[in-house]
């Protein structure tokens, strides 16, 4: 493992169990955790919200001065990839508009970035119709990742069968469903830029997209890319609501709102148990990252409602 | 044998096994170019050389200088004050008559701020990144006052020809052009298509004849540079105060 030197900010945001689980897990012997192949880790990371910001902001002593850029966030993930076995990388969509290279390009060069850095999965934000539908089918043939979309139907569309609504992948003998969910574009988006696609209710879809994951896919983790925003302070559907009002949904990666969040959010689903909703800003200027760790045991032996502890990643591994 | 037993054994007890989450950690990386102890990739600097190479010597082509930076704020900010008094003014030189007011959604100004200094073609493109045309219409003083409530209520926009006061998310002490606003008086008003079409929820001007000149409000703003003394000295005038 390479090490770093870098400043990362590491805090406990939840320990449920107390710490003793968390250094019982972490003592246990490498050794029999590969000969039993008891235990695994799968690590996602995620972007939102790049918004055509190949570069890093300009070194204008504004904002966001030097941030971002997809230079860097490629180094990163190489590195990470080099330390980590299991790695999907997911975006949440509005990877268009916002600088030139969008208005000149359409798109073509973040599609093509995105599939050189090996992402796994993206999902389709507002932005990703601003140059219509049309505009859009001429770039995914520079993505070589599948776009995910749950609740648009593309039907009477030229976009028809082009986005499929989950993927499932398997890392380490462990299977992970991956749904996109997108915001209501009508009164968003101009109705000439999305023509005649229909757009269907986020929670019905997520729970009919869920069920599929879970009883026939046989899902051990659900992914949500949702493109709904996070929170508001209307009674519009988000990521908050979407979390309550769903069960067997692990981690929703949000966008849309470029939310700074200090640490992902806990919510409690219909079921009464955790969802973890996570965002990283916008701009490219952040890469998230959830580590999951697994366990093996014969399902009696497990509990519908175990605790799953919830930390602050606390290796020097990490490039901040 | 007795080895491949175990084994089978073993494989078929993994199969009434599942894999259940038992902690999740997570980490967010901060991508900043001074900062990286990573070195940078160079497969991706060379997919971005050409696109970047064939846009640099037209997006980094200086149009003019800003000598105070400015910023987009609520209720008002310079940036959104300055954003909505150039396309009023360039409106009126394009449709040859008096604009009254000027509207936009601040969601629409894609920056933050302009630094003082040298203002070059790609911070236009970035503050304005959508191909969004100026629209003109005619509207009432009611339909003027529907607008502020809607604009009141999510705390402001970039307006020019209005000063008023946010109180409770409700629009008071309006005028119009340093004359109070008159409901039943006819206001020639200055919009984006996309809010004249009813983005941003905003329904009620759908049904309202507009004319279209097919200009893009970047290109008016290209337009304004070329015409103004530099650099820019531009700050809030207080046009829109949010009373506590």
């Amino acid at each position: 493992m390479e090490e770093y030197n870098y400043k990362s900010r590491r805090k406990f945001i939840r320990d449920i169990a107390g710490a003793g689980a968390f250094l019982a897990f972490y003592s246990f012997p490498t050794s029999l955790l590969a000969n039993t192949d008891a235990y695994t880790k799968i690590t996602i990371l995620h972007t939102n919200d790049w918004h055509s910001r190949i570069e890093p902001f300009p070194e204008d002593g504004g904002k966001f001065s030097g941030m971002g850029g997809a230079v860097f966030r490629a180094s990163i993930i190489n590195e990470i990839r080099k330390q980590e076995k299991n790695v999907l990388l997911l975006d949440d969509g509005d990877v268009f508009q916002g600088t030139p290279y969008f208005n000149f390009y359409g798109g073509e060069l973040e599609y093509r970035l995105m599939s050189k850095m090996g992402y796994d999965a993206g999902t389709l934000g507002n932005h990703d119709f601003d140059a219509g539908l049309d505009g859009l089918n001429k770039q995914l043939v520079h993505a070589n990742f599948p776009i995910l979309n749950a609740n648009y139907n593309f039907s009477n569309t030229l976009l028809k069968d082009k986005f499929k609504p989950y993927q499932v992948f398997v890392k380490d003998g462990v299977r992970i469903g991956v749904f996109g969910i997108g915001i209501k574009l009508d009164g968003l988006v101009p109705a000439k830029m999305y023509g005649d696609t229909q757009y269907n209710d986020p929670i019905e879809t997520a729970k009919k997209t869920v069920a599929i994951l879970k009883e026939e896919e046989h899902c051990e983790i659900v992914i949500c890319l949702s493109h709904l925003g996070y929170k508001y302070k209307e009674n519009i559907v988000s990521d908050e609501i979407l979390a309550a009002q769903t069960k067997d949904i692990d981690l929703i990666i949000g966008g849309h709102t470029h939310t700074f969040m200090d640490a992902p959010a806990s919510i409690k689903n219909s079921a009464g148990n955790e969802v973890l909703i996570f965002q990283v800003g916008w701009a490219g200027i952040n890469l998230g990252r959830v580590d999951f760790f697994l366990e093996k045991k014969s399902k009696r032996k497990w509990s519908k409602h175990h605790t799953v502890i919830v930390a602050k990643k606390t290796n020097q591994n990490n490039p901040k | 044998m007795y080895k491949k037993t175990i084994y089978l054994l073993l494989m078929l007890l993994a199969a009434c096994k599942t894999y259940h989450t038992t902690q999740i950690q997570w980490d967010e990386y901060h991508i900043e170019t001074k900062k990286q102890a990573v070195s940078a990739d160079t497969s991706i600097i060379g997919i971005i050389a050409p696109y970047k190479n064939a846009l640099d010597s037209q997006m980094n082509a200086i149009i003019g200088t800003n000598a105070i930076t400015l910023s987009s704020k609520k209720p008002e900010g310079s940036l959104g004050d300055f954003f909505a008094d150039a396309i009023r003014e360039e409106a009126e030189k394009l449709y040859h008559k008096k604009i009254d007011v000027s509207f936009f959604n601040s969601g629409g100004l894609r920056i933050q701020g302009i630094a003082a200094g040298p203002i070059k073609v790609t911070t236009i493109y970035e503050l304005m990144p959508f191909d969004n045309e100026i629209v003109v219409m005619t509207i009432d003083g009611n339909t003027l006052f529907k607008i502020l409530e809607y604009s009141a209520k999510r705390g402001g926009d970039p307006i020019s020809g209005v000063r008023y006061t946010i109180q409770d998310n409700k629009p008071i002490n309006i005028t119009v052009n340093n004359e109070a606003l008159v409901l039943a008086h006819q206001y020639v008003y200055a919009t984006n298509d996309y809010l004249a079409n009813g983005g941003d929820n905003m329904n009620f001007l759908k049904d309202v004849p507009k004319e279209l000149k097919s200009v893009k409000l970047r290109d008016m703003l290209f337009e304004y540079f070329k015409s103004h003394p530099q650099p820019l000295n531009y700050t809030a005038d207080g046009r829109v105060q949010l009373q506590k």
